[in-house]
C-alpha cells in the first residue's frame, strides 16, 4: 500500500450531534412550552438568583438536555475512522468503547447517503458493509462526513480495492460469468433429473411431519368419539352430522397439505451445467434457482418420521442467501431410496458423496446414563409442579390422593423424556470423512449433514457437571449460512471423540 | 503455544458484574413480593427469598471458579478459549476464518483496565472477555495483519 493511502482519526461532522438530537430537542421543547406554570416559576426563581432551583422547577428539562448534549458531544468526539495498512479501523464510544478492525479486502459495499438535513448542511452518510453474514442485517460502519471527505474516503477505498484486484489479475485469466440470457436458456433446456407424478405424490406422502400425523390421527379419533357420544346422548342426526363434518374438515387438512406439497413440487427437475446446479419446480407458483457449487456449505439428507419408516430420504443444500422460504436449505432432490439418491447426487453434485450411515460413530452407551438422569430430574420437577399447582384445581374436583396423582404425572413425564432421549440417542452419530464431517441427529425425524471441514467457521464445545463426571462432551459447528442453519448441533459424544475434529479442522488451514 | 490465565483484575471485574446481577435479582424479587402481598400463593412466599439467596451464593462463588477455569490461547493458527462455571465452554476459531476483530470495553471493564476481544467469522462471533487493555491491543494488532493477508488470499480464490 502506498503511504498516502492513509486517513487518520477522521471524525463525524459536527452536525451529527444536531442530527441525532433534533427529535429529542423538539420533544423537550414541546414539554417545556406545554407547562406554562413551571416556566413562570422557574423564570421567577432564576431572576431571584436561584438558578439550579429555577432549572429544576422547569421540570429539570434543561438539565436533561445539557446531559444528553454532552453525551452526544462525547460520542461525536470519540467516533473516528482510520484507514491504515489496508485496514479500516472505526472507534465508537457510547457507554461502551468499541474499536472495530476490518480488512479493506473484506469490504463488499460502500454507500453514500444523504437525507434532507444532510442535503441542507452539505454532508453525506458513508456506510461500509463487509461480506460477513453475522453482521448482514446491520451496517458495519456508518459515519457522517463533509461531502469532500466522504467522496475522498469512498474514492480511497475503491482505489485500494481496485489495486488489490489488479494485483490478483496479473497472470490470471478471469473466468467469464454467464450472462442472464445464458442462465435463462440453461433453465429452459433439458434436465438430467426429472420426477414422475407418482414420485411427486410419494414425496408428498412421505414428507409429512410427525406432528401433522399426530394431529390428523387425533382429530380422526376425536371425530369418531364425538359421533359415538352424541349417538349415546340420542341427539338429532343433523347436529351429529354437522359436528362430525366440522371435525372431519379439520382432519382433512393433512390431505390438503399433501396436495399442496405435490403442487408445489410439480414437475420438479434438476441438472448440472459446469459449476452450477439448475433446479425448477412448481405448478401454480413456479420456482427456478441456480446454485453455484462453490457456494454450497453443507448437504443435508433429511428423513421425516414417515420417510424413515419407508426407508426414503430427500436432499437439501445449504448455501448463502438461497434458502428463501425454507430456512433449513434449498431442495435439491425429492424423496427417494438411499441408492436412488446416491446415483442422482453423483450426477448433480459429485463433490459430495452420500454419507455412509452404517459407518457412523455412535455415542457412547454411558450417554444413556446421562439421559436417565435428565429423565429422573424432569420427573421430579413434574411431580413437584403437580403437587404445588394441585390446590389450583381443587374446584375441578380431581379425586384421588395428591401424592399419587403427582407421582403418576412425574412417572409419565419421566418415561416420555426417556423415550425421546432414546430416540435421540439412536439417531445420533458422527463420521470423520476424508474431506467432510458428517453429523447425524434427530428424534423421530432425522437429519444427516455433510459439512466440508474447510467450510467450518468455528467449533463450540460444552460440558456440564454430569457430562464431566461421565467423560462426555457436547458440541456444535458454525457454518456460513442463514441464521436457522448457522449452528449445526453435533450432539454428545465421548470427550476424546472431538479431538479428531480439531485435528481435521487444523489440517484445513 | 501455552494457554494463558487471566489477569487477577478479571476476578474483581467478574465479581462486580455478578453482584450487580444479584442486586437486580433481589430488587425484582422484592417488587414481585410487594405486588403479591396479600395474595394466596400455591407455594410458601419464603421460597422466593430462598431463590434469591441461591442466586447470591452462586453469584459470589461463580467468579472464583470462572477465573480459575478461564484460559485462552492465540496461536499462529487459531484462537482457543475455555471458560465457564457449572457449564464449561470451549471455542476454537481458525484465524484464517476471521473477517473482523473488535476491541470493546464497558464502564466496569475500564475500571479494572480490561477489554474484550470480539472476533467475527462468517458464521458468527466469539468473545474473549477480561483481557488486559494493552494485551488486547497487541492481540488485535497481530490479528489485523493476519486478517488482511487471508482476506486478500480469499479474494484471489474467489
Amino acid at each position: 500500500m502506498k503511504e498516502e493511502q492513509e486517513i487518520v482519526r477522521l471524525r463525524n461532522h459536527f452536525t451529527y450531534i444536531f442530527e441525532q438530537m433534533w427529535r429529542m430537542l423538539v420533544a423537550f421543547a414541546c414539554l417545556l412550552l406545554g407547562s406554562e406554570d413551571s416556566i413562570k416559576l422557574g423564570m421567577e426563581l432564576i431572576r431571584n438568583g436561584n438558578i439550579i432551583q429555577g432549572l429544576l422547577a422547569m421540570g429539570g428539562v434543561l438539565l436533561l438536555i445539557i446531559v444528553i448534549s454532552l453525551w452526544y458531544v462525547n460520542r461525536w468526539y470519540h467516533t473516528t475512522l482510520t484507514i491504515k495498512d489496508g485496514t479500516v479501523i472505526s472507534a465508537k464510544v457510547t457507554l461502551n468503547r468499541r474499536v472495530n478492525t476490518m480488512s479493506i479486502a473484506n469490504i463488499s459495499n460502500i454507500n453514500l447517503e444523504q437525507n434532507l438535513f444532510e442535503m441542507i448542511v452539505g454532508t453525506y452518510k458513508l456506510k461500509l458493509d463487509t461480506n460477513s453474514l453475522s453482521t448482514a442485517n446491520q451496517t458495519d460502519l456508518e459515519i457522517v462526513l463533509k461531502k469532500k471527505d466522504a467522496e475522498h474516503v469512498k474514492q480511497l477505498i475503491l482505489t485500494m480495492l481496485r489495486e488489490l484486484e489488479e494485483e490478483q489479475d496479473v497472470g490470471k485469466k478471469k473466468e467469464e460469468e454467464p450472462s442472464a440470457q445464458e442462465e435463462f436458456d440453461a433453465l429452459q433446456g433439458e434436465y438430467d433429473i426429472t420426477y414422475s407424478d407418482k414420485e411427486i405424490l410419494i414425496n408428498g406422502l412421505v414428507t409429512i411431519s410427525v406432528s401433522e400425523c399426530f394431529l390428523a390421527v387425533g382429530l380422526i379419533c376425536s371425530t369418531i368419539a364425538a359421533g359415538v357420544s352424541m349417538g349415546q346422548e340420542k341427539k338429532d342426526v343433523l347436529s351429529i352430522i354437522s359436528a362430525m363434518f366440522l371435525q372431519f374438515i379439520a382432519a382433512s387438512s393433512i390431505v390438503v397439505d399433501i396436495l399442496r406439497r405435490c403442487l408445489q413440487d410439480f414437475h420438479f427437475r434438476a441438472k448440472r451445467c459446469q459449476d452450477k446446479i439448475y433446479v425448477s419446480y412448481g405448478l401454480f407458483k413456479k420456482k427456478s434457482y441456480v446454485v453455484p457449487v462453490d457456494k454450497i456449505n453443507a448437504v443435508t439428507l433429511k428423513y421425516t418420521f414417515i420417510s424413515r419408516l419407508c426407508r426414503k430420504a430427500y436432499v437439501k443444500v445449504i448455501n448463502i442467501g438461497g434458502q428463501g422460504e425454507e430456512a433449513d436449505g434449498m431442495k435439491l432432490l425429492l424423496a427417494d431410496s438411499y441408492e436412488g439418491l446416491g446415483s442422482k447426487l453423483q450426477m448433480l453434485l459429485p463433490e459430495f458423496q452420500l454419507p455412509e450411515t452404517d459407518r457412523l460413530m455412535r455415542p457412547p452407551k454411558r450417554l444413556m446414563g446421562l439421559y436417565r438422569l435428565h429423565a429422573f430430574f424432569n420427573a421430579m420437577i413434574a411431580t413437584v409442579l403437580c403437587v404445588v399447582t394441585y390446590p389450583l384445581f381443587e374446584e375441578e374436583r380431581i379425586g384421588g390422593s395428591v401424592l399419587l396423582i403427582s407421582g403418576l404425572v412425574g412417572v409419565a413425564a419421566g418415561c416420555l423424556n426417556l423415550y425421546i432421549s432414546y430416540m435421540r440417542y439412536r439417531a445420533s452419530g458422527i463420521l470423520y470423512g476424508e474431506s467432510n464431517f458428517i453429523i447425524s441427529r434427530g428424534v423421530f425425524a432425522k437429519t444427516v449433514q455433510t459439512v466440508p471441514y474447510g467450510r467450518i467457521q468455528f467449533i463450540h464445545l460444552r460440558q456440564g457437571p454430569f457430562m464431566r463426571k461421565m467423560g462426555l462432551l457436547g458440541g456444535e459447528v458454525s457454518i456460513l449460512a442463514s441464521a436457522a442453519s448457522q449452528t449445526q448441533q453435533i450432539g454428545v459424544f465421548g470427550s476424546n471423540d472431538f479431538e479428531r475434529l480439531e485435528e481435521r479442522l487444523r489440517e484445513t488451514y | 503455544m501455552e494457554y494463558q490465565k487471566l489477569n487477577v483484575n478479571a476476578r474483581g471485574c467478574m465479581l462486580v458484574n455478578e453482584i450487580i446481577f444479584a442486586l437486580i435479582s433481589t430488587i425484582v424479587i422484592g417488587v414481585i413480593q410487594y405486588f403479591l402481598r396479600g395474595t394466596e400463593l400455591p407455594f410458601p412466599a419464603i421460597l422466593l427469598w430462598f431463590l434469591d439467596a441461591v442466586i447470591w451464593v452462586l453469584c459470589v462463588a461463580a467468579p472464583f471458579f470462572r477465573y480459575n477455569r478461564y484460559r485462552y490461547r492465540f496461536s499462529e493458527e487459531d484462537i482457543d478459549v475455555k471458560k465457564g462455571f457449572l457449564f464449561q465452554h470451549r471455542d476454537i476459531v481458525p484465524i484464517e476464518r476471521l473477517h473482523k476483530v473488535a476491541l470493546e470495553s464497558g464502564p466496569i471493564d475500564r475500571i479494572f483496565g480490561l477489554s474484550k476481544v470480539i472476533v467475527t467469522t462468517a458464521g458468527g462471533d466469539v468473545v474473549i472477555h477480561f483481557i488486559e487493555e494493552q494485551e488486547a491491543e497487541k492481540i488485535v494488532d497481530k490479528l489485523k495483519a493476519r486478517i488482511n493477508q487471508y482476506a486478500i488470499e480469499s479474494r484471489e480464490e474467489s
